[in-house]
């Protein structure tokens, strides 16, 4: 028998870990980060919550951490868990068994997570976007769903590394060239950012 | 020749001089220089042709309402047709060429049109050119029409969009805009100033006029040093605020590389802004108004704030023999500027009879005021040599004023455009003779001179009192007094302008009239009149004025026209941003992409993915691999990636209920691990979307739509869900690419499923056709459908998307002793064509119904209602001459038959009368023969007719088939 796994190992297309370096900025795919999505049926949320996670669930636009994984608001009963791969096929596990009905899945083949960071990581999202994520309004664990040019991006703020701003958008996988391309073209020229 | 620089002043570095090239000379001038200020200083009076007539034209404005000095900017590639010459700012090596003259600018053969101008006049072309049609004249008139030219090759810029958001944005940044900005900033709001100009200060950069007790240079260079210092504030030049929509939503243009030589140019050229604003202020100044006047267009006349401008900022004066004609103070200040440049003022002919104190300092300065007179009419060809002027009230007494240069100071038109575009009201002020802005409809407030106060500490006042949202105290108007206006039928309106770029005289609005073109808009479409590149910000409230009194109504009654974006002109480079080229629309790629295209595809794009047509091998043409594919798949076993179809899930106690209701074919009884055909309709009954679904449990359901089509069909299941059915429970994902899809077609294709590896019993029992598996292939978890869409036995196995391409070369490899042959789209169609097996958007359009395409009997079995049922039913839907797919074979030797050809009956001689039409043409590699699949009105009952087929003026001979082609029992698929 054909042994995919190794052979999808041995793929450098798959392997590789492409970094792109910018003015201000820096582009990382994560490649290995654990992205699950849930949806629940509305007689089901709190009490799915409260056994999965111990809490409630996020409010719009927030989110929370359960040990390492962030636990993001997406839609009216849509979740989105980002994390530790293993980490999150438990709880999708968990989720699919606690609740009646659930659809719980693991989209981490489905979709493309890209870490943007750096001084000038607004400016280079503020391109293709229109959310407002400066400072004061875009916080540390907020989310949003949005445009990201053509596509459509979850964008969530991590916290910052040493001051600096940290985003993780996600998008799905087959425009992630699209995306890496278009952020790449990011030119900071004078007068460009504030 | 009449304009040169001045030895010394202007906001130029003169120790920075630049050369450049006019009309193929070279020429210098300096940093801070624009184009046409340098070109002024040079002497160069006539700048280029005007449109219609290619009558002589020279500069008349400094700013972006100039409507003579358009250019073609640079050469090859970078060239820019029709940029105005007022906004290029001056650099090393520019290249710069007039346009609309042939073979030259000062000897133009278009330019004899201007004697026939009383031939011409206003929509001549709608009256004329009537034989013996107008194609005939079209080449010629279109030749001579027109400005500058587009480039040949593609743009070799790149530009860049950038989105923000801002408490306070201010457009303008004169002492009304700066004030208002520091006003803004200084109560810790967010603010964003942003000026279309190189340099911050608007009107302040050519006033010799103290400003709350200091020069106008240093007040400017401490609020604009203040501004620049603060957290909370972002300047920025070089940026044209251009729309304001709704939502508080500002357009803005900013021009990053255009000021720099071609050679130091990096990065986007320009950046597009869409900036989201909590408040507009809005301090946008104001436009001089001309005062029209026979031969108002010959080079040499040009507004008196224009003049200052150059005079002041520029260090150019525009000539050295000036008559200033004005009908307010403002036409003083300039006459008196350039009088300190150098220039010897000839006379100021007032319209007004007391013109108070500015009266007293033109005497002071023993400069002739010649009180309540009007121009009557310029002299001169080439550039302007006298003005005829005459008092108001006794026009026959004439008088000749010898000069090189006209200024007119007919008072000012706030610039009201943004404030418009909002949805703003306007109310027209009969002492200024102007529209002001009225009441916002959002939060936007108009300052300074776009507001229509024009004096400095008045028009400061406003704009901190407007920051801190305090009403503005009442300001006394800025009065102007009479013009000249023409009866209708003076023979002086034919060469009395009022759109200088369009060559739209008085004449030519009181021949409007006469036709009955009594609306502004109307007006404007008939006569051009303001659709320009200039949008008439000099001529429209002139032409205004004219109608007015042609009419007898006031301009309040007759109103401007609808002021849209863009305020000036944008680039459309400027609107696609990085949208270009491979990022225009961005493709999907397959899982297995680059084993594809090194297997030898040819990718197309194909509903938003990048997909293999058919894999040409070297000396093959695209038929010769497509029926190489086909007889491959039909004899052994063929690879083709399908992960493009759609996939998605649907969860919940009420799944079934769902799709029962969203399909036309039945659901409930499907049985898990089974899969069902389906057919979707819209709400208006006409077929929308096909696919296979699968029952993987009792609740759950994994439906398959069209390639490309995934997110929209659950989008509408979204759609039914949340506005239609919201008491049905059930959850909707799209899961179309986190699996890859390889489909294994052919007779061979068990035994390669079966050494690649996998868990699931695929024996023709235990896995039947149109069944539904899970297990694991190769070591990971699978899902297959055995489903066909070839004809032949066929499995559609999907992995996590990324062992896709894993996936690919494993089932490669174990084919390789069965000659697996990797095919695309092309070989597929082939084969579904050879089937019969419709195409939903190839064998259907907007109006093809179910029963249309086989479906009566399966509706009329189904007894709950579903999406588009009612609409199947209404009248249209019943006629017995509806078109319904059949399958057409050709008669004669004449190959495949073009998709799109009309069949019309046999006995049909003309193209006329058309009963349907060819929607799928192949040729077979199997039976050897043309197939095709049409739309044709009964066709169900007329198997076995001939019909004609016509394309483009080609006639074919066919008949009418049964469209099942290739097995039609379907016995291959049960292998």
């Amino acid at each position: 028998m054909v042994d995919l796994i190794t052979l999808a190992r041995l793929d450098s297309r798959v392997s590789a870990t492409p970094s792109h370096m910018c003015p201000g900025f820096t582009l990382e795919r994560e490649l290995l980060l654990g992205i699950g999505k849930f949806q629940l049926l509305e007689e089901a949320i709190v009490s799915t919550f409260e056994t999965v996670f111990g809490r409630c669930p996020p409010p719009p636009g927030g989110s929370f951490l359960s040990g390492s994984t962030m636990v993001s608001w997406l839609a009216p009963r849509e979740w989105l868990l980002t994390g530790e791969d293993a980490q999150v096929q438990t709880m999708i596990e968990q989720i699919e068994d606690v609740a009646e009905c659930a659809l719980a899945m693991d989209v981490s083949h489905a979709r493309a997570a890209i870490l943007v960071t750096g001084s000038h990581a607004r400016d280079a999202l503020a391109a293709m976007t229109s959310l407002d994520i400066s400072d004061t309004v875009f916080r540390a664990g907020d989310v949003a769903r949005a445009s990201f040019g053509d596509v459509a991006m979850f964008l969530a703020r991590l916290s910052d590394q040493a001051g600096i701003p940290r985003f993780r958008m996600i998008i799905d996988q087959t425009m992630a060239a699209y995306a890496v391309r278009i952020l790449g073209e990011t030119t900071l020229a004078a007068g460009a950012s504030a | 020749m009449s304009g040169s620089r001045t030895h010394s002043g202007g906001l130029i570095d003169r120790s920075r001089p630049l050369t450049f090239r006019w009309a193929g000379r070279r020429y210098s001038g300096y940093a801070g220089d624009t184009l046409a200020s340098a070109l002024l200083a040079n002497g160069i009076s006539t700048i280029g042709r005007s449109f219609k007539y290619h009558r002589r034209r020279g500069l008349m404005a400094a700013g972006l309402e100039e409507p003579n000095g358009i250019v073609q900017l640079e050469l090859g590639a970078a060239t820019i047709p029709n940029m105005k010459a007022t906004q290029i700012e001056l650099y090393e090596a520019m290249v710069a060429n007039p346009v609309n003259a042939w073979p030259s600018l000062t000897f133009d053969v278009m330019s004899i049109v201007s004697w026939a101008k009383r031939f011409i006049p206003a929509a001549f072309y709608y009256k004329t050119f009537m034989w013996p049609n107008w194609r005939f004249y079209e080449p010629w008139v279109r030749k001579a029409a027109g400005l500058g030219f587009a480039p040949k090759g593609p743009d070799p810029d790149s530009y860049d969009h950038r989105f923000a958001h801002v408490d306070t944005l201010v457009v303008g940044s004169g002492a009304a805009g700066l004030a208002a900005a520091e006003a803004v900033a200084d109560a810790g709001n967010s603010v964003m100033l942003v000026e279309a100009d190189a340099e911050l200060g608007g009107g302040l950069l050519a006033m010799n006029d103290p400003v709350e007790g200091r020069a106008a240079s240093d007040w400017r260079a401490s609020l604009v040093g203040g501004l620049r210092q603060r957290p909370n504030v972002r300047v920025m030049s070089r940026t044209m605020a251009f729309g304001f929509y709704d939502h508080g939503l500002v357009a803005l243009c900013e021009r990053l590389t255009d000021h720099l030589p071609l050679a130091e140019r990096r990065g986007p050229r320009q950046r597009l802004w869409k900036v989201r604003c909590g408040r507009v202020i809005l301090a946008t100044g104001a436009f001089e108004r001309p005062i029209a006047f026979s031969g108002n267009d010959v080079p040499g006349v040009m507004l008196a704030s224009a003049a200052q401008t150059y005079s002041l900022r520029f260090g150019a004066l525009p000539g050295r023999q000036i008559v200033v004609v004005t009908n307010n103070d403002s036409g003083y200040g300039a006459a008196f500027a350039l009088a300190d440049s150098g220039a010897e003022i000839v006379a100021i002919v007032d319209s007004r009879s007391h013109s108070g104190v500015v009266a007293e300092h033109a005497a002071s300065r023993s400069i002739r005021v010649i009180p309540a007179s009007v121009p009557l009419s310029a002299t001169g060809r080439r550039r302007i040599k006298a003005l005829v002027v005459a008092p108001l009230a006794a026009l026959r007494r004439r008088e000749t004023l010898r000069c090189d240069t006209v200024l007119t100071a007919g008072g000012w038109n706030p610039a009201v455009h943004l404030h418009s575009q909002s949805g703003g009201a306007l109310v027209f002020d009969e002492a200024m003779q102007a529209f002001l802005p009225d009441k916002p409809t959002q939060d936007a407030i108009s300052v300074g001179a776009a507001a229509g106060v024009f004096d400095m500490a008045a028009a400061i006042g406003s704009a901190r009192s407007a920051a801190g949202r305090e009403g503005a105290g009442a300001v006394a108007p800025f009065a102007v007094g009479p013009v000249h206006a023409l009866a209708d039928g003076d023979p002086a309106g034919q060469t009395t302008w009022l759109d200088f770029q369009n060559d739209v005289t008085v004449a030519d609005v009181q021949l409007g009239v006469r036709e009955s073109f009594r609306s502004v808009e109307h007006l404007k479409r008939y006569t051009t009149l303001g659709m320009a590149t200039d949008q008439g910000k000099t001529s429209n409230v002139p032409a205004i004025r004219t109608l007015s009194n042609l009419l007898g109504k006031p301009p309040q009654a007759i109103g401007t026209t609808k002021f849209r974006p863009p305020f000036d002109p944008v680039t459309i480079g400027g609107f696609a941003g990085r949208s270009v080229g491979d990022d225009l629309m961005p493709l999907a790629r397959m899982s297995a992409h680059d084993a594809l295209v090194a297997a030898g595809a040819t990718m197309e794009a194909y509903g938003g993915w990048l997909r293999p047509a058919c894999f040409k091998k070297p000396g093959e043409t695209e038929a010769m691999a497509i029926a190489r594919e086909v007889l491959a798949v039909r004899n052994s076993v063929g690879l083709f990636e399908a992960s493009p179809l759609g996939k998605i899930e649907v969860k919940g106690p009420d799944a079934a209920e769902f799709l029962q209701r969203m399909y036309v074919n039945t659901v409930h009884g499907l049985k898990i691990g089974r899969c069902r055909y389906g057919l979707m309709l819209n709400e208006h009954g006409v077929v929308y979307d096909d696919g296979v679904f699968a029952r993987i449990a009792d609740n759950h359901f994994l439906v398959g739509t069209t390639s490309g089509h995934a997110a929209a069909i659950a989008d509408t299941f979204n759609e039914w869900l949340q506005c239609e059915w919201a008491d049905l429970k059930v959850m909707v994902e799209n899961v179309t690419t986190g699996w890859a899809v390889m489909n294994l077609a052919g007779p061979r294709a068990r035994d390669i499923l079966r050494e690649v590896g996998t868990d699931i019993d695929l024996s023709a029992g235990a896995f039947p056709h149109m069944a539904y598996r899970e297990g694991h292939v190769g070591g990971v978890k699978a899902r297959i459908e055995r489903v066909s869409f070839t004809g032949e036995l066929s499995y559609e196995v999907a992995v996590p998307w990324r062992y896709g391409a894993a996936l690919w070369d494993a089932c490669t490899e174990a084919g390789r002793e069965h000659g697996i042959t990797p095919f695309g789209i092309e070989a597929l169609m082939v084969m579904r064509v050879e089937k019969g097996f419709l195409h939903v958007g190839s064998d259907t359009d907007g109006t093809t119904y179910p029963q249309d395409v086989g479906f009566a009997s399966m509706m009329e079995r189904k007894t709950d209602d579903f999406v588009g049922r009612r609409s199947t039913m209404r009248p249209v839907g019943r006629r017995d001459d509806r078109r319904q797919l059949v399958g057409l074979e050709v008669d004669d030797e004449g190959g495949v038959l073009e998709i799109g050809s009309h069949v019309l009956p046999a006995d049909a001689v003309e193209a006329r009368g058309t009963e349907g039409w060819v929607t799928s043409s192949v040729m077979s590699p199997m039976l050897q023969r043309p197939l095709a699949m049409a739309l044709i009105a009964r066709g169900f009952s007329r198997t076995g007719e001939r019909v004609r087929v016509w394309h483009l003026g080609a006639w074919r001979s066919a008949r009418i088939v049964d469209p099942r082609f290739y097995d039609p029992s379907g016995e291959r698929l049960g292998g």
